[in-house]
C-alpha cells in the first residue's frame, strides 16, 4: 500500500471527474493490480454520489420578500436620500465640485485674515557684512538676536578679529 | 433580481453550514445584504456567483466558528418546515418511489447531511461548493482564496473523512 501513495492525487481527481485521459489510464492500470485502491475508489465514488444526491432545499416563501424589504431599508440611508437621484458618476462629480468649493472658501478666508506683512527698511533688519563691523545696524542686529553670551560689549569682544585669530591658533 | 436569482442557491449552501432552516435563511439574508452594500467593490475579476459565494461562505464559516459547534444540528430532510406562513414542503423526489424506499432515501439523506455537518468548516466548505453548488476547482480557489492544490487536497480529505463517517452506507462487504 506504500507504493499506492503516489496515486492518491490521481484518485482524488478521478473521483472528482477531473482527471486527464493519461491519468485515468495510469490509474486503471494500477487498480487492476491493487484491490485496496480499487475498493477505495469505489467507496469514494459512492460518497460523492451520496453527497451530490442530496435534495435541493426550498427556502420559505417569506425569505425573498424579507430580503427585499431589508434591501430597501438599507438603500434609504440618509446619504442616499440626499443624493438618491444621482448616478455614481454624477455623485462623484458633485463631490469633486463640493470639495473644490470648500478649498476655495478656505483659501479666501485665510487670505483675508492673514494680510501680507509690510516690507521693513533694509538697514533695520540686515545682518552686518562683517562680524567686526561695529555699526549701529550691527548693534541693533545683535540686540534683536538676543544672544545669550551676556552684554553687547561681550558679544563684540567675542567676535573681534584678535579673539578669532587666537582661537584659530588653539590658544 | 439579485434576490430572486441567487437567494435559493445561497440558501442551499448556507443550509449545509447552518444545519437549520431558520439559521440558513438568516445567513442568506446577511450574505445578500452584504453583497448589496459591497456591490461597488465587485470588479468583475471573478464571476458574480463566485463573488457572492465568497461573501456567503465567509459569513457561514464565521457563524459556524463563532458558535464553536461541530456537532450536527440535524433535522429530517422530508419533515415539513414550520415557517411564518405555515409548514413548507421540501423538494425531496418522491412520486416514483414506494413509501419504504422513500423512507430509506430520507434516512440516507439525513445520514449524509449529518456526516457533512461533522466535517470541519474548512473541509465542509470545499465539498459543499464542489458537490452541491457545482463550482470548479478554480472557482472554489477564487471563492475561498486558496491555492488550487489546497482545494484539491481538502476535497480529497473531505471525501476520505465522509467515507469514514458513512462507512455503513458505502463500505463493501468483503
Amino acid at each position: 500500500m506504500d507504493g499506492c501513495r503516489e496515486y492518491q492525487t490521481i484518485i482524488g481527481t478521478y473521483v472528482d471527474g477531473t482527471a486527464s485521459e493519461a491519468e485515468v489510464a495510469l490509474l486503471r492500470a494500477h487498480l487492476e493490480e491493487c484491490a485496496a485502491c480499487a475498493r477505495e475508489v469505489r467507496e469514494l465514488l459512492r460518497v460523492r454520489g451520496l453527497v451530490s444526491g442530496l435534495p435541493t432545499l426550498r427556502p420559505s416563501p417569506s425569505l425573498a420578500p424579507a430580503v427585499a424589504a431589508r434591501l430597501r431599508a438599507q438603500r434609504l440611508s440618509w446619504l442616499e436620500r440626499l443624493f438618491g437621484g444621482l448616478r455614481p458618476a454624477e455623485f462623484r462629480l458633485a463631490a469633486v465640485v463640493a470639495m473644490a468649493l470648500i478649498v476655495c472658501i478656505g483659501v479666501g478666508v485665510f487670505v483675508v485674515n492673514h494680510p501680507r506683512p509690510t516690507v521693513q527698511p533694509a538697514a533695520s533688519v540686515a545682518a552686518p557684512v562683517g562680524a567686526t563691523a561695529a555699526t549701529g545696524a550691527t548693534d541693533e542686529y545683535l540686540q534683536s538676536c538676543r544672544l545669550s553670551h551676556g552684554t553687547l560689549d561681550q558679544d563684540r569682544a567675542y567676535w573681534s578679529p584678535d579673539a578669532v585669530q587666537l582661537a584659530s591658533y588653539g590658544q | 433580481m439579485l434576490v430572486d436569482t441567487y437567494s435559493k442557491r445561497v440558501f442551499n449552501m448556507a443550509y449545509q453550514f447552518a444545519g437549520s432552516f431558520e439559521e440558513a435563511e438568516d445567513l442568506t439574508q446577511d450574505a445578500i445584504l452584504r453583497a448589496h452594500r459591497a456591490i461597488r467593490s465587485f470588479r468583475g475579476g471573478a464571476t458574480f456567483q463566485t463573488w457572492l459565494y465568497r461573501i456567503a461562505t465567509n459569513i457561514a464559516v464565521d457563524a459556524l466558528r463563532r458558535r464553536g459547534r461541530h456537532e450536527a444540528k440535524v433535522s429530517s430532510l422530508d419533515d415539513p418546515v414550520q415557517a411564518d406562513q405555515g409548514p413548507i414542503a421540501r423538494e425531496v423526489p418522491d412520486t416514483q418511489h414506494d413509501p419504504q424506499e422513500l423512507a430509506e432515501t430520507a434516512e440516507l439523506s439525513q445520514q449524509v447531511q449529518k456526516a457533512i455537518e461533522q466535517l470541519s468548516p474548512k473541509l465542509r466548505a470545499v465539498v459543499v461548493l464542489f458537490d452541491l453548488q457545482g463550482l470548479t476547482y478554480e472557482e472554489i480557489a477564487d471563492t475561498l482564496r486558496l491555492p488550487l492544490g489546497t482545494v484539491k487536497s481538502r476535497l480529497f480529505n473531505a471525501r476520505t473523512r465522509l467515507r469514514e463517517l458513512l462507512q455503513p452506507y458505502v463500505a463493501e462487504v468483503v
